[in-house]
């Protein structure tokens, strides 16, 4: 009952929370679209093909980390097989008890390898990356599934809220909220750029701009240089706090992921 | 005029018309045994699928499909982009003498420009074909 | 990226004994040009990968030089004819680090 209640409220703070979207005529449930819809065709034709693929590199390097016998130190170890471990990318960012703060997957993942032979440093690492694709791959088509832990419904909440107020704020030099691009003008172009409504189920991803996979951490900070405002430190509770509010409003879709990306 | 005016224009204006034939002229020079410019070689042989609106600079895919002329097989083939700053791409020499070749490959272009593909076979004989295409530009300056 | 460098080879058409597929090879090798600047405004230094062979069952078929407008990551798609029986398909490549390695996969008809 109390759990209702605050799921209650937490709705109800969101809606609250975006007016821009409420007044504009199209919904942001009619634009519940992965990111791959706003690939171009050449794009998604390279998405499409293994062979072409370069997120297959670090897809098959986390089927190599992860190992596929019981030897110690590896992954396997103690998950077993990676397709144990359905689901469990459509989960996070969770709210941890024991460091009183969201995690996400790659933050999950770091403290997952302390345990093992090959403790792994850096959100960005390329092994940490692997591990994440491998992860996301393997709850491909799952939706996400964003909820608080029993008894830890109000820090949860809270962080959604926080998301959601900086999904909703004006930032950066060119005073934009998210809601000016990712809401209120889905479709249109910026220069090359097709703007997407942002649903965060492609991550990792490629990022051809990069030349190197990247994490949602690393997206979600390019977003901010986007508009010119202050970028949060690897890392940041800011950052998490607005992936999972944007997971949240994405719930419904499915994991895509990993993805290639302009 | 001195070879350094030609090849390198200053006035915009003028490098756009003198684009061609400055950097052909200025590469064949320094491709080694050619003594013809590319843009004066047959195309014939060669053709090149390039898209003429490259999505990124960072990833711009060339299919190369190379037809020797008859008698004689593809010994090299070179894929060069004047207006990189290192232009000579790919150089690829090519055992077991093959008649054709297809070629695939992603490159990185400093600029909207033509991408080169130089065929040199087995009887001392050279082709070249271009293809041109316009690096569309991002709009968010990305700092991460 | 600290080494080693991920790679793949994978093969695009009927493994027939005489037909020609197109073997399609990709090297997450960061291949830093030598013009980018990292935040503290320092050159990153050039490191690429500038030679490849390739060997169909240890012939040499393929040498090639790759200079700074090969992607990151390097890919490489030519055709290779598959021999009768079958065989072995090794990609070597090489960088300005002194870095080497191979790529190895088997042609099964």
């Amino acid at each position: 009952m109390r759990w209702a209640a605050f799921q209650f409220a937490g709705w109800a703070v969101w809606l609250c929370a975006i007016p821009l979207a409420l007044t504009a005529q199209t919904a942001s449930s009619s634009s519940l679209q992965s990111g791959n819809a706003f690939l171009s065709a050449d794009l998604l034709a390279m998405q499409n093909d293994a062979t072409r693929n370069p997120a297959q590199l670090w897809l098959e390097q986390g089927r190599k980390l992860w190992g596929n016998a019981p030897q110690k130190g590896i992954c396997f170890e103690c998950h077993g097989q990676a397709q144990s471990m359905k689901g469990v990318a459509t989960q996070f960012p969770k709210w941890s008890r024991t460091q009183q703060k969201l995690i996400n997957l790659e933050d999950q993942i770091l403290i997952c390898t302390q345990r093992s032979s090959k403790p792994l440093k850096g959100l960005e690492n390329p092994d940490v990356l692997a591990l994440s694709a491998l992860l996301h791959d393997t709850s491909q088509g799952l939706p996400f599934r964003m909820s608080a832990a029993q008894g830890d419904e109000v820090p949860w909440q809270d962080a959604l809220n926080k998301g959601a107020e900086q999904f909703t704020t004006r930032a950066g030099r060119m005073n934009l909220a998210c809601t000016h691009c990712h809401e209120l003008n889905i479709g249109k172009q910026m220069r090359a750029d097709v703007i997407s409504p942002a649903h965060p189920t492609g991550f990792p991803i490629f990022k051809m701009s990069w030349q190197s996979m990247g994490s949602i951490d690393r997206r979600l900070r390019a977003c901010y240089s986007g508009v010119q405002a202050e970028v949060p430190a690897p890392g940041s509770q800011a950052l998490r706090q607005l992936e999972l509010f944007l997971k949240v409003r994405a719930q419904g879709l499915p994991v895509d992921g990993p993805s290639l990306r302009r | 005029m001195t070879l350094p005016d030609f090849c390198v224009p200053d006035d915009p204006q003028r490098r756009k018309g003198m684009l061609w034939a400055a950097s052909a002229c200025f590469m064949s020079t320094h491709l080694s045994g050619q003594a013809t410019s590319m843009s004066d070689m047959s195309s014939e042989g060669i053709e090149l699928v390039f898209p003429r609106l490259a999505d990124t600079g960072n990833a711009v895919p060339l299919q190369a499909s190379i037809r020797a002329p008859e008698g004689t097989y593809i010994q090299s083939l070179r894929v060069i982009l004047p207006e990189n700053p290192n232009p000579v791409a790919l150089q690829l020499k090519l055992h077991g003498e093959p008649q054709s070749y297809q070629l695939n490959t992603r490159l990185r272009l400093a600029a909207s420009q033509s991408v080169w593909v130089v065929a040199a076979f087995g009887n001392g004989m050279a082709r070249a074909n271009s293809a041109p295409t316009v690096i569309t530009s991002t709009a968010c300056l990305d700092d991460s | 990226m600290s080494s080693p460098i991920l790679t793949r080879l994978a093969f695009a058409g009927s493994l027939k004994a005489g037909a020609t597929v197109e073997a399609r090879w990709s090297a997450a090798h960061p291949m830093d040009s030598g013009f980018r600047v990292d935040d503290s405004g320092q050159k990153i230094p050039r490191n690429i990968i500038h030679t490849v062979k390739v060997l169909l069952n240890e012939q040499l078929i393929l040498e090639a030089d790759l200079g700074t407008a090969m992607t990151s990551p390097v890919y490489l798609a030519f055709p290779v004819q598959v021999p009768a029986g079958g065989g072995w398909v090794r990609v070597l490549w090489m960088d300005d680090a002194g870095q080497a390695g191979e790529t190895t996969q088997r042609l099964v008809v």
